[in-house]
């Protein structure tokens, strides 16, 4: 059953501004450890294509449980990819903690790039 | 200028709205003068602005939803 969606949408061009600002800075309020670690080397149009889309898709599970940031941090909504490029979600401390009390057990996200705008759409799904 | 005064002109600007409208408690997001993005904008602006470099657990709206947060964040930050 579905417990919940959400969606979010990121100006690409507003990270290439911040990660020319302060990319370190960037990458430690937006991912975890894991997350920086399996991040691949891309150069830096793509690596804003990257944040973009990994934004977006943390905005968009925030929103599927019902939350803004504050009460969950960006780098506790993990967004991985498989080997096929396929993205996942890992969630860590509260937002893991919010998304048992919604009984979520599946997550399903999917991120999309157009004309400089990356969006993302995922499905909370219990049972 | 204070550093509220500052951060306001900075918000104008960048997000193009009526400085006059933008008061110490006005909501910034809910009001929609800024948006989730425009919270990391913030953010970066007050690292270099100030020499105060915000942490994930800081990204909360008691902190970056109004001038008088972010004024009491730079305060606890910088004393």
């Amino acid at each position: 059953m579905i417990v919940n969606i959400g969606i979010d949408s990121a100006d690409v061009d507003r990270f290439v501004r911040l990660l020319a600002r302060n990319r370190a800075h960037l990458f430690s309020l937006l991912f975890g450890e894991d997350e920086r670690v399996a991040m691949p080397t891309l150069n830096s149009k793509r690596e804003a294509d990257y944040m973009a889309g990994r934004w977006a898709a943390k905005e968009a599970v925030l929103k599927a449980l019902g939350s803004g940031i504050g009460a969950i941090t960006l780098p506790e909504v993990g967004v991985f990819a498989h080997k096929t490029g396929q993205p996942y979600i890992l969630l860590y401390g509260k937002a893991l903690k919010r998304s048992q009390n919604l009984n979520i057990e599946r997550w399903h996200l999917s991120i999309t790039h157009v004309k400089g705008i990356a969006t993302a759409y995922v499905v909370a799904e219990s049972g | 200028m204070t550093q509220k005064d500052r951060i306001r002109e900075f918000i104008a600007e960048n997000f193009q709205y009526d400085i006059t409208l933008i008061k110490d408690d006005t909501p910034l997001l809910e009001s929609d003068i800024i948006d989730s993005t425009g919270v990391m904008e913030l953010v970066f602006f007050i690292a270099e602005e100030f020499g105060v470099e915000a942490e994930p657990e800081d990204l909360v709206p008691e902190v970056f939803n109004t001038l008088n947060g972010m004024e009491r964040f730079l305060q606890k930050n910088t004393a």
